[in-house]
């Protein structure tokens, strides 16, 4: 059996040859020129093609706006087109073979009639970027590439070859397009650049793991490089599937000089030899290529299936991989999973959860990535607020700045699959149990969007209390979970761990099934650790004991908190002496010369002590933090200390925007002073000055926003503070916030820079931002105004398009009648225009914001 | 190309900044050497230009227009066709650092907005130098030729649209080359990416007394001193300007100044 399929080569290349008149678009050349498109596609078939790619890679709505035709003519003119000349080929092969003499030679006409010729709709890139790189948004994606693909089933296209794509994200709405609206079966490649990522930092294991996970045909690479550059990234990505492998390079390199590529049909036929050696089954020519090409191509692989008997089993061993659309991180010892993006027991994170404070949550997120965490679980499940909305925003600004793995953590179907769809890359989804209905509406999902799962080893009937009991619940998730087609090695199972205090007895069932679950089933294990130590004090004892007997029991995946040195500490120690951290090199790395900071950290945690029992964690940041100020700062501060009290301490820090020091500071006269007399006696005089010397000029931008974020350590210690009062008091709100405001970039307009230095300066005044991004829908600023009942609206518009839609934002606030002030900013607006447009005040900057907001609240600030 | 340390000007991001020459405390200079380091490792330096001719079509009316040869490209606006007055050719250009920056200024505008806005401002002034690097082997080759280059003008400058940066993106197919887009708002993404607009003149004799020009220049803007206040105070409003190429010389794209 023939083992290599051949692809046709580049389809420009040979209109420019053939001096095709080049419009805007080459499609229309489907309907204009027919004849000469058929006649490409016949040099292609003579050449020894077994797939041509039709004339339709960007004959889609966004690139043929302007143009006479609509999409689905361009595309069934261009199926036609390419299906005609098959046809043809067919055809007069047919009428050779008729007219032929018995025993003669087997013409090239039969020998294409023997072969079956397909036809694929070819989709390139939209053309615009997704975001968060651009403005295109995911479903608008998908819809594009949903008309391209109905018209080509349509048109008798007998498979869809997306190429050239260097988003994961937008192949992910392409592949999804296929799979919901069509039967086709799927051809995915992308295009790296030298370095080995895309345009937009895709690697090839993540485009390989995520491609075959969302279950395309076959998958590769195409276009940017010539063969030998492509051959290493080939391999690689045949470590990463199972599926067959896509290379369609170019004619070598452009010469800078002639502009034309470097390798003539020999060379290049002879390079993609070496493809079908490394395991590469599809191959084909892009850009600069030519039937020649694909005639060389063909001989070299008609030689390799002569020589090649059979087939050779893929070199690919099963693993657990999870990624990013950056980053892979394969499952193959303790992956520590950051356990804080969760609303439960926080009151902080509730809060920013309700006010959409999606800036908040980052901040845990990066947080627990720099102390080690490699996979982060999301969780913003609360009852008053719209969690798949939340779970969307917050996955999508998540992928947008960070490269770990995320595990989708939600009970809600709708939720998951809401995130799944739009997340870039192959995540975790957190979880599903032994109960048939659970994992019969979660499972699908699972499979359909590419993830691997967690199992809970319980059921109908509750927890089991036994080992056995939960092995066998894990057992029939397993099976089930195969049975929907997940792979074993995408399967986690999580033991469940008991809490001491309450199950003692079972804390080693908890141990024991985890070792029994690895040996008997083979599967990956999770634990949510820091549960075992609730109701005990001094958990931190508990949770690290607990956790290094987890690990040698068999953890892969330990849910945690990765801020807490002393269990990241237990990791870091075990890898060392399981031999997973070879030679102790990132243990020693960490750890060498640190003996002070370990010191630190206890003198620290005692400090703290009173204001926050059982949650010392909280503080740990600004330890390792306060590293990274440099030393002459550090001595000038130390000198004021000296002689100084603490109050001019925080003041010195707030004017010169010395950051770890305003906590630290903070948290110390937080012991003598009332919060608000702190704030309002030394935080906001603090910024007025700030303020004042930035309008005069004598500090800019970076210096505000450091004396800014130096005020906002200090808020939050007295956040913190003020919120464990009040835990403790049973008393209400903490009420250090002088009210709220709701800022907006308005709709069209994704340059938010401005808006969010109006935000940091605005919350250090103590104000309650509610941000609520960027590209905001007028709608959206309504519904928020209304429902808040903030008294000032903040609108930002960087360009003279978007101004438009601030004033119609402002004018539909006022429509719905609501009170509230609104200010406006933006490089674009003068005084004159805010007043046109109806806003209430025009902000030249940030500190003239805080200064309407002062004058908006006047009296009202709380006390 | 290859960006430096060397490249990075310094002044140039303190400008963008709004600095004004008062005392840098070294945590904050820190954060500026930290920055132009992130820069450096981040940027994926990268441009694309092409050469065509251009006609001046009869005019009917008012409005004056020059076309691009073998493009759909129709430049309009009195700016743009006095900026290629003696221009039978002009490049198209488009530079960029690419999109992992971008990544990184929104972490940093999340997390540690200070570092944010420097982060910013050290990306404007890399993928400046990067049009620049673009310009010089532009102007080498047209130098090679006895010609001149003009200076750098790109869609939004003056009355020129800045729709035509759509128009410039498909002609250079600049998506699939640089994987550089246009919104719909028509910025560049990644938005460190510039497009450009070069002109090539062949009647150099203008050229070789391009110091009395400019001395001639200044002396008719004196006689209209009202008309290069009404020039000042639009480019103070310009949106462009903290990234024009003439505002920062200290100059106008509308002439004059």
């Amino acid at each position: 059996m023939k083992q290599i399929t051949i692809l046709d080569g580049g389809m420009g290349t040979m209109l420019q040859a053939m001096g095709a008149p080049m419009g805007k678009v080459p499609e229309e050349l489907n309907v204009t020129h027919p004849k000469l498109l058929k006649q490409i596609h016949h040099s292609y078939i003579e050449s020894g093609a077994d797939i041509l790619y039709a004339n339709t890679f960007s004959a889609n709505r966004y690139k043929l706006r302007g143009s006479q035709y609509t999409v689905a003519e361009l595309v069934s003119a261009g199926i036609r087109n390419a299906r005609e000349a098959a046809g043809e080929a067919a055809g007069s092969s047919r009428e050779n073979s008729f007219a032929r003499d018995d025993g003669g030679q087997q013409t090239q006409g039969e020998e294409v009639a023997a072969r079956r010729i397909r036809v694929a709709l070819d989709i390139g890139p939209v053309g615009k970027l997704l975001e968060p790189n651009g403005d295109l948004k995911f479903e608008e994606a998908y819809e594009i590439f949903r008309e391209m693909l109905e018209a080509g089933e349509a048109a008798g296209a007998d498979l869809v070859v997306f190429e050239t794509m260097t988003d994961l994200l937008e192949i992910k709405a392409a592949v999804l397009a296929a799979k919901e609206h069509t039967s086709l079966p799927i051809y995915a490649t992308m295009s790296f650049e030298k370095n080995g990522r895309t345009f937009t930092g895709v690697t090839v294991a993540a485009a390989a793991i995520t491609l075959t996970a969302l279950g395309v045909d076959a998958l590769g690479i195409n276009c940017s490089l010539g063969p030998a550059e492509i051959l290493p990234m080939a391999e690689e990505m045949l470590q990463y599937t199972h599926l067959p492998v896509i290379v369609k390079p170019n004619a070598g390199l452009p010469n800078l000089m002639t502009q034309q590529y470097d390798l003539v049909p020999e060379e290049f036929a002879q390079a993609m030899g070496q493809m079908l050696e490394k395991g590469v089954r599809i191959v084909g020519g892009c850009c600069g290529t030519t039937p020649e090409y694909i005639q060389r191509l063909q001989e070299v692989c008609a030689d390799w299936e002569e020589k090649a008997s059979e087939e050779i089993p893929s070199a690919r061993q099963a693993a657990s991989w999870l990624c990013s659309a950056n980053q892979v991180v394969e499952i193959n010892g303790v992956r520590v999973v950051g356990e804080r993006i969760n609303p439960t027991g926080k009151k902080l994170f509730k809060e920013a959860l309700r006010n959409h404070n999606l800036g908040y949550i980052l901040n845990q997120a990066l947080e627990q990535v720099q102390a080690g965490a490699q996979i982060l679980d999301v969780n913003v499940g609360l009852p008053e607020i719209d969690e798949k909305q939340m779970m969307v925003d917050v996955i999508k600004e998540l992928q947008g700045i960070l490269d770990v793995p995320l595990q989708i953590d939600s009970t809600n179907p709708e939720v998951l699959e809401a995130a799944l769809r739009i997340y870039n890359g192959k995540p975790l989804v957190n979880s599903v149990n032994g109960e048939r209905a659970v994992m019969d509406r979660i499972l699908p999902l699972v499979k359909k969007y590419g993830a691997a799962v967690i199992g809970l080893t319980l059921d109908e009937s509750g927890i089991p209390d036994k080992a056995e009991d939960r092995v066998a619940i894990a057992e029939k998730i397993v099976r089930t979970a195969e049975g929907y087609g997940i792979a074993r090695e995408d399967i986690y199972i999580d033991c469940l761990t008991m809490t001491a205090s309450v199950k003692q007895a079972e804390v080693a069932e908890t141990l024991k099934a985890v070792s029994l679950v690895k040996e008997r089933l083979g599967v990956k294990t999770l634990l949510g650790v820091s549960n075992i130590s609730f109701g005990l004090p001094n958990r931190e004892l508990i949770n690290t004991a607990f956790l290094t007997m987890a690990l040698e029991h068999g953890l892969d995946l330990p849910i945690m908190n990765p801020n807490n040195a002393a269990m990241m500490g237990a990791v870091d120690a075990y890898r060392v002496l399981c031999s997973e951290d070879s030679g102790a090199q990132a243990y020693v790395e960490k750890y060498h010369g640190q003996v002070v900071e370990t010191k630190l950290a206890a003198k620290n945690a005692g400090s703290t002590g009173g204001v926050q029992k059982g949650q010392s964690v909280d503080h740990m940041d600004s330890v390792s933090k306060g590293q990274r100020i440099s030393g002459a700062v550090t001595d000038a501060k130390q000198g004021i200390n000296g002689s100084e009290s603490l109050a001019e301490g925080l003041r010195y820090a707030v004017l010169k925007g010395i950051k770890d020091h305003a906590g630290e500071d903070a948290r110390a006269l937080l012991k003598e002073q009332e919060p608000l007399e702190l704030v309002n006696g030394i935080l906001i005089p603090a910024l007025d000055q700030v303020g004042t010397e930035f309008e005069e000029g004598r500090l800019f931008l970076p210096q505000l926003l450091q004396s800014a974020g130096a005020a906002q350590a200090a808020f939050e210690v007295i956040k913190q503070y003020m919120a464990s009062q009040s835990k403790q008091e049973g008393s209400g709100k903490a009420a250090i916030s002088k009210g709220r405001i709701i800022l907006a970039t308005v709709k069209g307009d994704i340059h938010d820079i401005g808006k969010n230095i109006v935000k940091v300066v605005l919350e250090n005044y103590g104000y309650d931002v509610i941000d609520l991004g960027k590209d905001v829908p007028v709608e959206t600023v309504v519904e928020a105004a209304k429902k808040t009942g903030a008294p000032l609206v903040g609108l930002s518009a960087l360009m003279t398009t978007t101004v438009v839609n601030m004033e119609a934002t402002i004018q539909a606030i006022r429509e719905a009648g609501l009170e509230c002030k609104i200010m406006v900013g933006g490089a674009v607006l003068t005084p004159e225009y805010a007043e046109k447009i109806g806003a209430d005040y025009y902000a030249r900057d940030a500190k003239q914001s805080a200064d309407i907001a002062k004058e908006v609240f006047g009296g009202l600030e709380a006390c | 190309m290859e960006l430096t340390r060397a490249l990075l000007n310094r002044e140039e991001i303190l400008r963008y900044l709004g600095y004004r020459g008062t005392e840098i405390l070294p945590h904050t200079e820190k954060l500026i050497e930290d920055s132009m380091s992130q820069i450096l490792e981040l940027a994926r330096p990268a441009y694309v230009y092409r050469r065509y001719s251009i006609w001046r079509p009869a005019e009917r009316t008012e409005e004056k227009r020059i076309l691009v040869k073998g493009t759909n490209l129709c430049l309009t606006g009195e700016d743009i066709c006095r900026h290629l007055e003696g221009c039978a050719e002009l490049y198209l250009l488009c530079a960029t650092i690419g999109a992992f920056v971008d990544r990184q200024i929104r972490l940093k505008m999340m997390t540690d907005p200070a570092a944010g806005v420097v982060l910013d401002s050290c990306g404007s002034v890399a993928v400046e130098q990067v049009t620049e690097a673009a310009e010089q082997e532009i102007e080498k080759e047209v130098t090679a030729e006895g010609k001149q280059i003009t200076w750098r003008f790109s869609p939004g400058y003056g009355d020129l649209p800045l729709e035509l940066q759509q128009e410039i993106a498909d002609i250079l197919d600049l998506h699939r080359r640089l994987g550089v887009s246009v919104s719909e708002d028509m910025l560049l993404a990644p938005s460190k990416s510039v497009t450009a607009i070069i002109g090539v003149m062949d009647t150099p004799v203008w050229m070789e007394s391009e110091k009395e020009a400019e001395k001639a220049d200044r002396e008719a803007n004196k006689e209209k001193e009202v008309d290069t206040k009404r020039i000042q105070e639009k480019c103070e409003r310009c949106s462009n300007r903290e990234r024009c190429n003439f505002y920062v010389k200290g100059k106008s794209c509308r002439g004059g100044r």
